[in-house]
Formats: structure tokens, C-alpha cells, sequence
């Protein structure tokens, strides 16, 4: 799939994603700045491959 | 007869082998069930459904009851996103757009990524400079170097470890290292210096020569298995933690990927199926449905041996032994990765990408190192699972994250909307772990739990 083709099916919130605006800050809920600042901040240093994905880890 | 209205918690019901499980998506606890109570629970819808008591008791025993809980608690204060930081802790450095390989299903399109070049060193120091301003009050940093063949530039590579490091001591930052490698320029020279620096290793390796070569040919087709095999043998001997990195492409066989890996001396590993490429002009490889159901049944393998690993005190390996872990800990995932926030990817140029597979990418470049300033909340941050129109009613959300933005992208064109297979392995595995866990006793849970704590789910990464 090209790019063009891409752009076109993009979701809005992908499409915020790769323009990569600063967030409008009012679509958010106190939920949602509360997850983004909270609990799971160690998955958003996560490096690649993270846990669970189609890719199998593990260890002898 | 009077009939009371019930919410039911996010649920799903399933059945494996003959066995009814119930997983709850936002507390990530699963547990068997009766076939009364299954029963029960399928003759009604998700909302306010009206039904005897007796039922609603039923329903309640079993926890499925979404009711209001009284509590002294104050309202939560509003968050103030201005004194938030979103820093950037890693990075990945294409130090080298080339490599000495030709992989079939390189998303990089032979390591060159459309711009085939080697990293300067004044990019490499400025990629550094910006990853310490822009890591903000984060004290421990991680540079991956990458390619390409990352070896194919060993000089800059040097270069930029002793420039980080004395640029890490200045700004108070721990500097970790590891590079991405495919092992066929490895000497006992350049192993003496990672070791003595301290920079950690991950090994692209595809098992068996039958599999290995055909995938992972040099430049000129012929295969990279005996020369691969013979360093990894002393790359083990230097580094015994060393990740191998399996891709299974067609109809490659994952189980005799991980067989070799284990024969190899591997003590970790991981395999994924190729993603298509999004680079503009890219021709693509049609292998992902081969791939997807060769994936099921190294799931279904590790299903059936993860609990007698478990009763040994080893941590099971596989997608099904990490999603026991995080069922062990309850934690909810928000995110599936660093992807556009946490991490970034500078390219030999100096652009900044979401991550390293994105390099090459137009559409998702976030910026250079000359301009580009992170420390803002993005649209990467707000991409919260909860959020993504194609994942936030899945039963799976809080144990996949919403999965990886490359591959959505590269098989469906949005990068938040996953392809069927991504789904259909990431549930199946799910289901997979919930029946294993299901089976383990208090002990088995706090073993796991008490590794997953010490940060073993982490150890995936180099």
C-alpha cells in the first residue's frame, strides 16, 4: 500500500499521531491524563519488541 | 415477578478444550466457570438487562456485577498536562544505511531504507546531544544502534559510545548501549571491545540453514548460516545472555526456528512474522497469512508446555509466557511500546522517526535532529488503547495495547487499525495463557508475579 493510499484510511487520531500536533488537550478526560501520566509509564519507554505481540519472546 | 437491571463487567467468555473460562478485560483476572453460569451470563446483553435476583446473585458471586462502589475517597484533582514531562529515553542510531545482507522481508529494503548512506560523525554526536537535552530529568538513557549492518560502520560506532559516554558523565545520565547485529562481521576483536564497553547484543538468526539461508542470504544469494552459527558460538562465549531475533516468513516452521536457537545455546529469543514494507516504491512480499498460522501453532506449543515450566520455577517462553505474567501482575497496558513517544529513531540523515521501523517512512517523520523538540504530549501519547476506534471494545485491550503501529500500517494503512491475522495470533494467545493460568496454584502465580516485578518481561529487549 502507498502513501497516498494510506492517508486516506487513516483515523483521525492516526492522522494526529503522524502530523504529530501537540494534543488538543480538551478531547482528553481526567481518565485518560491520568493513565498518560500514571501507572503505565514503563510502556512508554518500551523498546522493541515489547511483551505481548505477534512475536513470540522468551527464555531457555 | 420483580426483576432487577444489571450491568456486567467487560468480559469475555470462551471455551478451550472443552473448558469454559471467563477473563475480565479491565481487572485482568480470569477465572473457570460453570456451564449454569455461562448459561446465564450469554441469555443477557452487556447493559441493564432486567432479570430475576437469583441470577443477579449468581452474577454477583462470580463478580461480573459492575455496580457502584461507595467511597470516602475526594474526587481526583484535575491533572495539569503543563507539568507533565514526556521525555525521550531511547533511542535507536541508524549509524549505517547499507548492509552486507539481503534479506527477503527487510521492511529496510536491504538495510538502505530508500536513502542508502553512512551516518557522519557530527550527526551521530548531534543525535546523542539531542537525546540527553530531550530525555529531560530521566537519569538512565539507552542509545540501540542499528542499521543496516550496524558493524559495516565500527569506527562511528566507537566514535559515538566514548562521545555519549563522557556527554552522559557531564549531564549526570547513565548511558546503556546495545546494537541490533546479523553476526557475519563479528571478530574476536570486536567482541573484546562490546564486552569491555558494556554494549548489549541482539542476534538476527532464522534457525536451521534450510530456513536461515533462504531468508537471510548475503548480497549475492549465497547463505549466511555457517558463517552466522560459527560467531555465534563465540559471541555465547563472551555474552551468555545474548537475544536471538527469529523471523518466520512463508511457510517457515517457528518451531524448528526455536529448536535451532535453543541448539545454538540462545538462553533467549524471539520470533515474529515479516511486515510488509512502507516505504514509498517498496515492492512487498505475500507471506503474512503462511506466517500467521505457523504462529498459531508455536502458540498452541507453548500453551502445552508452559505449565509444566511454571511448576519447575523457569519462566515459560513464548507470547503465552509473557501474557501469564502480565496476568499474574493484573497491570493494565495502555500502550504497546515506546512507539513516537518514549522512543524515537534517527536516521543516518538525522531524521527523526516514531521508531526504528518507521525510518524511510515520510508521512511519519517526526522532524531532525537540527529542529526537533520532544518533551511535548503528541498524538502518540493521547493513542492511549482505550482510545483507538478499532481496540477499545476489544476484550484484549488491556493485555495487547493496542499492538504494533508499523505493522497496522504496513497491512491496513492506519496505523491504529490492526490486520485480522495481528488480532487473531494476540487473542488466541491470550486465551492460550488465561486456560494455562487457570491450571497454576498460589505458588505458580507468585513466582511469576514476583518475576514479572523484578522486571522480566523486560528482559525480551537487549
Amino acid at each position: 500500500m502507498q502513501s497516498n493510499d494510506r492517508k486516506e484510511k487513516m483515523t483521525s487520531i492516526g492522522k494526529a499521531a503522524v502530523s504529530n500536533n501537540v494534543a488538543d488537550h480538551k478531547e482528553l478526560s481526567n481518565e485518560d491524563l491520568a493513565m498518560i501520566a500514571g501507572s503505565s509509564a514503563r510502556f512508554q519507554k518500551m523498546n522493541c519488541p515489547p511483551p505481548i505481540s505477534p512475536i513470540s519472546s522468551g527464555w531457555k | 415477578m420483580f426483576q432487577q437491571s444489571v450491568n456486567l463487567k467487560p468480559h469475555h467468555l470462551f471455551t478451550r478444550n472443552g473448558i469454559l473460562y471467563l477473563f475480565f478485560t479491565d481487572e485482568i483476572k480470569a477465572q473457570k466457570i460453570s456451564p449454569d453460569l455461562a448459561s446465564i451470563i450469554e441469555s443477557i446483553s452487556a447493559f441493564a438487562t432486567p432479570i430475576p435476583p437469583e441470577l443477579a446473585d449468581k452474577l454477583r458471586e462470580a463478580g461480573l456485577l459492575d455496580e457502584p462502589v461507595e467511597t470516602q475517597s475526594a474526587p481526583a484533582a484535575k491533572i495539569d498536562i503543563n507539568k507533565l514531562e514526556f521525555p525521550v529515553s531511547n533511542i535507536s542510531m541508524n549509524i549505517i544505511q547499507d548492509c552486507n545482507m539481503s534479506c527477503v522481508y527487510c521492511y529496510g529494503m536491504g538495510g538502505e531504507y530508500s536513502h542508502k548512506g553512512a551516518m557522519s560523525l557530527e550527526t551521530a554526536r548531534k543525535s546523542v546531544d539531542w537525546l540527553i537535552e530531550n530525555s529531560q530529568s530521566v537519569p538512565n538513557i539507552t542509545i540501540g544502534f542499528f542499521g543496516g549492518e550496524p558493524l559495516m560502520n565500527l569506527p562511528l560506532l566507537k566514535e559515538t559510545v566514548a562521545y555519549a559516554k563522557r556527554r552522559g558523565r557531564e549531564s549526570g545520565k547513565e548511558v546503556a548501549f546495545s546494537m541490533n547485529t546479523n553476526a557475519t562481521l563479528i571478530t574476536d576483536e570486536i567482541l573484546a571491545y562490546l564486552k569491555r564497553e558494556g554494549i548489549n547484543i541482539a542476534v538476527s538468526f532464522d534457525g536451521p540453514p534450510e530456513i536461515h539461508d533462504s531468508q537471510r542470504p548475503f548480497k549475492g544469494g549465497k547463505g549466511t548460516h555457517e558463517t552466522v552459527t560459527a560467531n555465534i558460538g563465540k559471541i555465547l562465549a563472551e555474552f551468555p545472555d545474548t537475544s536471538a531475533r527469529g523471523i518466520v516468513y512463508g511457510g517457515a516452521d517457528p518451531l524448528k526456528v526455536k529448536e535451532e536457537m535453543k541448539r545454538a545455546g540462545f538462553k533467549s529469543w524471539t520470533i515474529g512474522s515479516a511486515s510488509p514494507v512502507v516505504i514509498a516504491g517498496a515492492e512487498n512480499h505475500d507471506a503474512e497469512e503462511t506466517s500467521a498460522e505457523r504462529m498459531l501453532e508455536l502458540i498452541a506449543h507453548e500453551g502445552n508446555e508452559a505449565a509444566e515450566i511454571i511448576k519447575q520455577r523457569r519462566l515459560p517462553g513464548g507470547i503465552v509466557g509473557v501474557c501469564l505474567m502480565l496476568l499474574a501482575t493484573g497491570e493494565r497496558r495502555i500502550y504497546f511500546c515506546g512507539v513516537g513517544k518514549g522512543m524515537a529513531a534517527i536516521s543516518a540523515d538525522g531524521d527523526i522517526y516514531p521508531c526504528h521501523r518507521f525510518v524511510g517512512c515520510e508521512e511519519t517523520k517526526m522532524g531532525n535532529i537540527a529542529g526537533y523538540k520532544a518533551g511535548k504530549m503528541n498524538g502518540y501519547h493521547t493513542s492511549l488503547v482505550t482510545r483507538l476506534p478499532a481496540c477499545s471494545g476489544c476484550w484484549g485491550r488491556f493485555v495487547c495495547g493496542g499492538g504494533c503501529f508499523y505493522d497496522h500500517l504496513s497491512r491496513t494503512g492506519d496505523m491504529h487499525t490492526p490486520g485480522d491475522s495481528y488480532c487473531r495470533i494476540n487473542l488466541t494467545a491470550l486465551e492460550t495463557a488465561i486456560a494455562v493460568y487457570c491450571e497454576l496454584d498460589d505458588g505458580d502465580i507468585a513466582f511469576l508475579k514476583a518475576q514479572a516485578e523484578t522486571g522480566a518481561v523486560d528482559k525480551i529487549r537487549p
